[in-house]
């Protein structure tokens, strides 16, 4: 399975009102080829549909916004609704818009290109925004919600974020096309919410996604939410380290480990996933590449028995060129760190 | 729709089904190059769903339109009619 390529055709069995298990063959699929797919399914509506669109949004103009409202409501559906919508000039849809009832902008709200409906979204008030919001989120509908967050400005964010836990919040994240996005939202989040999204995100098997969402974010961000990691029962530390290690995504991971405090740094390293020479192999390549040498010092003094253990089999130990490198760069005096190495039973020291 | 899954597709079905999808969306082939590993069931499945999926809305914007047309008040009817190029 690619990468990210499960949440994509979620997105796109929306787009075309089907059940994802329809598409579960496009796991195999990388992303980028599916969230284009999805992307062009939307333009072509416009494509095929654009004048008759344009034609109809001229005639909101003949008609005041609060009869228009009531027709578009009763005739004309939710669908072509949201598609006319896009077609609108902005204020023409903020008129009609403030006279629609919020059932039927959440009826919409599937069908809303996030790009073309930005600026009405942002005419609009964030009572209107929130309640539209709560609704998606009553219908758990989290694939519209997490397209529509780029549309959403940050106090209604705000406000939506406060009544939901962290696995809804997680839900809504994973859906979040752009990292900027996701950005705002982790910036809302206080750290005690980051910590029941960790822990929704490994109970719900979420962990993949989750990490890679992790990935995209800011090494500071990334830090806050692996602080939170700390924080779990040992059982969760395990599946969070482990779903790094199996998806190989050190090269996020490590600068977000080397900011936590040393005194958390025993509970993210030993955990059983990284009793594993080959792991810990990974973790020394990553830190050589990231020129994270000073922090590998306090990790290294961080690990238990059975870790070192596990170091001390990894084959970096063994490469000459990886010994060297650790000696000239761990920061501390190079006879401490041969020493050190000896003891682990190093080559070529 | 076309054959069923698993019938041994070769690479020039593929690139068959891969134009239709295309055709349907106008816009062209390249843009799915990452779909060519999919045998071509799996493609006809994606493309018979893109093409419901289109018609289906097709439809749907056909009657919207028609009834929010029959819902206006009958003097902006007329207007409306000739925006949308319809007879009256």
């Amino acid at each position: 399975m690619h990468k990210g390529s499960r949440l994509e055709v979620a997105k796109l069995a929306q787009v075309l009102t089907v059940d994802p298990a329809h598409f579960a063959f496009l796991a195999d699929v990388p992303a980028v080829t599916i969230r284009s797919l999805r992307h062009e399914v939307e333009l072509a509506s416009y494509r095929r549909h654009e004048s008759r669109f344009d034609r109809i949004a001229a005639i909101a103009k003949l008609v005041p916004p609060g009869v228009l409202a009531a027709i578009v409501q009763k005739s004309m559906g939710p669908q072509v609704a949201a598609r006319v919508a896009g077609a609108m000039a902005v204020e023409d849809a903020v008129k009609i818009a403030r006279h629609l009832d919020p059932e039927f902008i959440a009826d919409m709200a599937p069908s809303l290109d996030p790009r073309r409906i930005g600026p009405i979204a942002a005419q609009l008030s964030d009572e209107l925004i929130v309640e539209v919001g709560r609704l998606l989120l009553r219908r758990r509908q989290y694939v519209t919600a997490g397209r529509l967050v780029p549309v959403i400005t940050l106090t209604a964010l705000e406000e939506l974020v406060g009544l939901i836990g962290g696995s809804e919040i997680l839900q809504i994240a994973l859906y979040v096309d752009d990292p900027k996005d996701l950005e705002r939202v982790v910036d809302l989040l206080a750290d005690d919410r980051l910590f029941d999204i960790v822990q929704a995100a490994a109970i719900n098997a979420h962990l993949d996604e989750a990490v890679m969402l992790v990935e995209s974010l800011p090494v500071r961000q990334a830090a806050r939410i692996i602080g939170q990691a700390a924080h779990q029962t040992e059982g969760v530390r395990n599946i969070v380290i482990d779903t790094v290690a199996r998806n190989r995504t050190w090269d996020a991971i490590l600068p977000a480990l080397a900011l936590q405090p040393a005194e958390l740094l025993p509970l993210l390293a030993n955990v059983p996933a990284t009793i594993d020479p080959a792991v810990m192999a990974e973790v020394l390549a990553v830190a050589r590449k990231l020129d994270l040498g000073r922090w590998l010092v306090l990790l290294v003094v961080s690990l238990d028995d059975d870790h070192i253990d596990a170091l001390s089999k990894s084959e970096a130990l063994q490469d000459p060129e990886s010994v060297a490198w650790l000696i000239e760069n761990l920061g501390s005096s190079r006879r401490l760190v041969k020493g050190m190495l000896r003891d682990l039973g190093a080559a070529a020291v | 729709m076309g054959p069923a899954s698993g019938t041994g597709a070769l690479p020039s079905q593929n690139a068959e089904v891969i134009a239709s999808i295309a055709d349907r969306l106008g816009t062209e082939p390249d843009a799915f190059d990452g779909l060519g590993e999919l045998d071509a069931g799996q493609l006809w499945q994606l493309d018979a769903a893109i093409g419901l999926a289109l018609a289906v809305e097709a439809k749907n914007i056909e009657s919207g339109i028609a009834n929010a047309l029959e819902a206006l008040p009958w003097p902006v009817r007329g207007p409306a009619r000739a925006i949308l190029g319809e007879s009256a």
